[in-house]
């Protein structure tokens, strides 16, 4: 049976029937469907949505800061797991505790904080100040969306004990933590879904993206359960890709697009690139991430199969995720010629983020293409690139979606909270740790798995030393990224108490869209000019005024 | 009083004298904590010296008694024998200082004035 055809076929048409509806509403239904569902996200919730606020922003700036946190916890986790590769009882002492801690449980710690905890944080946090911006109105409900995030937070939380231990008093952990997953991104697509209904102008593509990943990723599992592919190899490999692709493939893009133009000033390059960019991501099958499926089987309780696609699976699976490749070099494209030619870099603490924007575009592309050659080799179930699979894996976390979602929610969280980071200074030190860290420590990791890799094509009797001493190396390096990380941590939370005050200038927008004339009253820069909106074909009108006394002044 | 000073300068001492007076009046101090908001950045050579000193004085209990354990520490060092054996430690160490450190910031920013 064609599995993969079969099931993107059910996966296309639960996205077009959620587009329809979008676009055209409940027919007379409309109002009150409104009102029910502004009353579940509020008033039936009882006491519990008075303990947060409804202040502008607030929603954004919870989800970010929790984010930030859990980048921390994610870095530390991965940082531990990679160390236990070459040193398996660093930690055996914890034993006395009854907590035996394995290097493959941790990285698995490390990729389920980091996905749901930190790049799913950061992520929504973003989405909650830029989609409402895009549509021209206000978040439906700032009160929910901030109460959701502590369940969201909650259920990573329980992520990384059932990572750790999978059953406690009888009950499988993992399963109750994606339930909980599962109601807090409910809540979200309600309050999206309800905010754009109230869309005083033309939605720009960035908020297409934006809206089907979230509802991307659920139309993804509907998919997978209605064509009956849940127990199937091949079926839990494709779910996998499909939330990769909807979830945080279009919500990275569309987040990081908001923020390439709003923090760089120039608007977005091409409009075209984002609508082949939305499309491609929906119709192929993105192949970043691991080739083991694991993550589906347990979040969803399913029995683990092998995966055995047919040939003709093989076929269709192979050939969509090299057409995968159109939308991520769209998307990198656009991002680095919407952010050319400004001055905006960790220096400039105006424009803070453009860095790890600027980093996550550049390795997208190759972390895309090696990650197309593993997962194909895996499909064709050819497995001479599986000792790769797990470094690949963590590259596409900490080199391509950590940087853009902590890139975009930097630039967004002075915007939604009113105040800058504290430190730009801190800010510089972070990006470049954690980039090292990560750059460094990854690929000297990478290179020990060839070496693996290569030892065991040999079939050599005995492991060579050097493998040893580069895991090492790779994960004393990696380290660098849980520093970089407490600096954020540290910048983000002081500068929402300290911080200098965000200031919006009468003339500026934060909007993508061109403006047609500048009032230019007072010397300014031309950057300034730009990040108000303004394009080549913006006519600025200079305004004199007398500074005689008693003189009228002159517009 | 001098001989020989005017009328004009017996006047004008009379009145220092005066203002004087007055400025014994004055409390000595204002009965208020007063710390500075800048810390002078000679205040690091102190600490510095002091963790100086305390190598220096390690350094010579060695010379002095050779071969000998530290009082105190050598007793409770034992105690972490099989615990903290791996290079791990210090990077957790530093890892656990920044949890700490998060934290810290999230209480003093959110309790101070």
């Amino acid at each position: 049976m064609d599995v993969i055809v079969s099931t993107l076929a059910a996966f296309w048409l639960i996205l077009a029937l959620f587009f329809v509806l979008i676009k055209r509403g409940l027919w007379i239904f409309n109002e009150v469907s409104k009102s029910l569902s502004m009353f579940m996200l509020e008033k039936a919730l009882g006491p519990a949505i008075d303990f947060v606020s409804g202040r502008s922003g607030s929603a954004s700036t919870a989800w970010i800061i929790h984010g930030f946190i859990w980048t921390f916890a994610a870095s530390t986790f991965t940082f531990v797991g990679l160390w236990l590769t070459h040193d398996s009882t660093a930690l055996h002492s914890f034993g006395s505790w009854g907590y035996h801690p394995n290097s493959s449980e941790l990285i698995y710690a490390g990729r389920l904080t980091a996905l749901f905890g930190a790049i799913g944080m950061l992520v929504i946090g973003a989405s909650l100040y830029a989609l409402p911006k895009l549509s021209g109105t206000d978040l439906a409900s700032e009160s929910n969306a901030t109460l959701v995030s502590l369940l969201w937070t909650f259920s990573v939380l329980l992520m990384f004990i059932g990572s750790q231990n999978s059953v406690i008093l009888g009950i499988t952990i993992l399963p109750v933590a994606n339930i909980l997953l599962s109601l807090a991104s409910t809540a979200i697509a309600i309050n999206m879904i309800l905010t754009i209904s109230e869309a005083t102008q033309d939605i720009p593509f960035p908020g297409w993206l934006i809206l089907f990943a979230v509802i991307g990723n659920i139309a993804a599992i509907l998919a997978v359960f209605v064509s009956g592919a849940y127990d199937e190899g091949t079926g839990q490999w494709l779910l996998f890709h499909l939330s990769g692709g909807t979830f945080f493939f279009c919500g990275l893009a569309g987040v990081s697009l908001y923020s390439a133009s709003v923090g760089s000033g120039n608007p977005l390059w091409s409009k075209s690139l984002v609508a082949f960019t939305l499309f491609g991501a929906l119709v192929t099958i993105n192949p970043m991430g691991s080739i083991d499926s694991s993550m589906v089987t347990d979040l969803f309780s399913l029995t683990s199969s092998e995966l055995a696609p047919s040939s003709r699976d093989v076929i269709a699976g192979s050939f969509l995720m090299a057409l995968s490749a159109i939308p991520i070099i769209a998307f990198s494209a656009n991002m680095l010629v919407t952010m050319r030619g400004s001055d905006a870099f960790v220096e400039n603490p105006d424009s803070p983020g453009i860095a790890e924007l600027n980093l996550g575009s550049w390795m997208l592309v190759p972390v895309a293409i090696g990650a197309l050659f593993v997962q194909t080799d895996a499909l064709g179930s050819v497995n001479e690139l599986t000792g790769i699979s797990q470094s690949l894996d963590l590259m596409a976390i900490w080199l391509v979606m950590v940087p853009l979602s902590i890139g975009a929610a930097l630039n967004i969280l002075p915007r939604a909270s009113g105040r800058h980071q504290l430190s730009a200074n801190r800010s510089r030190w972070a990006y470049w740790m954690m980039t090292g860290g990560a750059f460094l420590g990854l690929l000297i990791t990478l290179m020990s798995d060839f070496t693996d890799m290569a030892l065991t094509e040999s079939m050599a009797e005995q492991g060579a030393s050097i493998n040893d001493e580069l895991r090492k190396v790779g994960s004393v390096m990696f380290y660098g990224t849980v520093i970089g990380a407490i600096f954020h941590c540290t910048n983000a939370i002081s500068g929402q108490f300290r911080g200098r005050i965000v200031e919006i200038g009468t003339t500026s927008s934060i909007s993508s869209i061109s403006i047609e004339s500048y009032t230019l009253t007072s010397p300014t820069s031309i950057r300034k000019i730009l990040a108000s909106g303004a394009t080549l074909d913006t006519e600025v009108s200079p305004s004199g005024q007398s500074e005689e006394e008693g003189s009228a002044t002159e517009l | 009083m001098l001989k020989g000073q005017s009328l004009l300068v017996r006047s004008a001492s009379a009145a220092f004298a005066r203002c004087v007076s007055m400025s014994v009046d004055v409390p000595s101090s204002v009965d208020v904590f007063i710390q500075g908001e800048k810390e002078p950045g000679s205040s690091g050579i102190v600490v510095v010296l002091g963790f100086v000193t305390m190598l220096t004085f390690l350094i010579l209990y060695g010379i002095l008694f050779p071969g000998r354990d530290m009082p105190v520490v050598s007793e409770v060092l034992p105690m972490f024998e099989g615990v903290f054996d791996s290079g791990i430690w210090f990077f957790l160490l530093g890892i656990i200082f920044g949890a700490f450190s998060i934290l810290a910031t999230m209480l003093t920013e959110a309790t101070s004035e």
